[in-house]
């Protein structure tokens, strides 16, 4: 009971924070999501080379160029991208380890689960996430530059963490 | 006597909660005789930015692993958390320095508050990232958790490092600044 309430809260938490993005933005996730298929056949680790492809190409085609309004909007919109796969590798991680747990039943070496440890490790990574994003913002003084490095951090950070849990997919 | 906490690690996997604290493992680079520093350090030299460098992590360790062969996961732990301990004397002292430059002249207490709740912040998901680590490599391996541990601690300890060596190195511009700024007054 605990657990699933423990559960729901970060898959809450994960969801935000949620952003408004343009409504006349040519943002297309093709550039970002055809990148990362060509990496997951042929380098794995370097998969963060793909993060802000489409947000290029769509800053690129938008009327304000690589102003940083629409650098900002276009970021927002790869934001969304890496938060909804995010999301999905979480969920996807969240049911081999509750199929681990019920494998071991009562037989783990202590009394710690590994849905407890994920779901530690997914709160320790939003409170760093949140933390290290509004240093980000900080040393840009606020302002329209600091919302471009707030949102360009949230999707670093956001996708290096989807690419962690689709890793340790592997080792479960 | 670190070096030996990691060699046990391979034997006894870590699944007890707050059971290990992670300082006590980082081992003496000097303490494996096949660890040189030297790579490591020539080729962050050699690299012009921040996503070059990271093509640096693991270049120490993996030298010293191909030296090391007789005993695979043995070396992978030893070399790798030699490396990670690299890595943390870097990861300090770069913290240091930016602290050092935030509030050079004018002390931003605003900006240095954020730093130490960023840096806290990032121990404990590094910690619990790597506990995740340890149970979610530790029953595939066959060895224990303490190769995906060691690996685990090198690689978000050097990326953290290479995230801080490039705002230390901003804030320095920035100080610099300040300074030929109030020379001209």
């Amino acid at each position: 009971m605990m657990r699933i309430w423990m559960m729901t809260s970060v898959a809450t938490m994960v969801l935000l924070p949620q952003l408004a993005v343009a409504q006349d933005m040519p943002y297309d996730p093709a550039a970002t999501q055809s990148c990362l298929a060509e990496m997951a056949d042929t380098d794995m680790e370097n998969t963060n080379v793909c993060v802000g492809r489409s947000a290029e190409q769509c800053a690129d085609a938008s009327t304000g160029g690589f102003s940083t309004r629409s650098m900002t909007a276009c970021m927002s919109a790869e934001y969304g991208l890496f938060d909804e796969m995010l999301n999905v590798e979480y969920a996807k991680v969240r049911g081999l380890a509750a199929d681990l747990d019920k494998q071991a039943n009562g037989t783990s070496f202590d009394d710690v689960s590994m849905g407890d440890r994920l779901v530690q490790m997914q709160r320790a990574w939003i409170a760093y996430r949140d933390a290290t994003c509004a240093f980000e913002r900080r040393q840009f003084d606020g302002g329209t530059i600091g919302e471009l490095v707030y949102i360009d951090c949230l999707t670093t950070l956001t996708a290096d963490q989807a690419f962690r849990l689709q890793n340790s997919v592997l080792g479960l | 006597m670190r070096l030996a906490c990691i060699l046990a690690m391979i034997a006894t996997p870590i699944l007890a909660e707050g059971s290990y604290d992670v300082y006590d493992l980082v081992p003496e680079p000097a303490a494996l005789q096949d660890y040189e520093p030297d790579i490591l350090l020539n080729c962050l030299r050699n690299s012009g930015s921040r996503g070059s460098r990271q093509a640096c992590i693991g270049v120490s360790s993996g030298a010293c692993m191909r030296a090391e062969a007789s005993n695979h996961a043995m070396a992978y732990t030893a070399c790798t958390g030699a490396e990670w301990g690299d890595w943390d004397a870097r990861l300090n002292s770069t913290y240091a320095d930016l602290v050092h430059y935030q509030t050079y002249g004018d002390r931003d207490e605003m900006a240095v508050e954020k730093l130490r709740e960023m840096q806290r912040a990032w121990i404990t998901f590094r910690d619990a990232a790597c506990e995740w680590d340890s149970v979610a490599w530790g029953g595939m391996l066959g060895v224990g958790a303490g190769p995906a541990v060691a690996d685990c601690m090198m690689v978000l300890t050097a990326q953290q490092t290479l995230f801080l060596m490039e705002r230390a190195r901003m804030e320095r511009e920035r100080a610099e600044r300040r300074i030929r700024e109030r020379a001209a007054q």
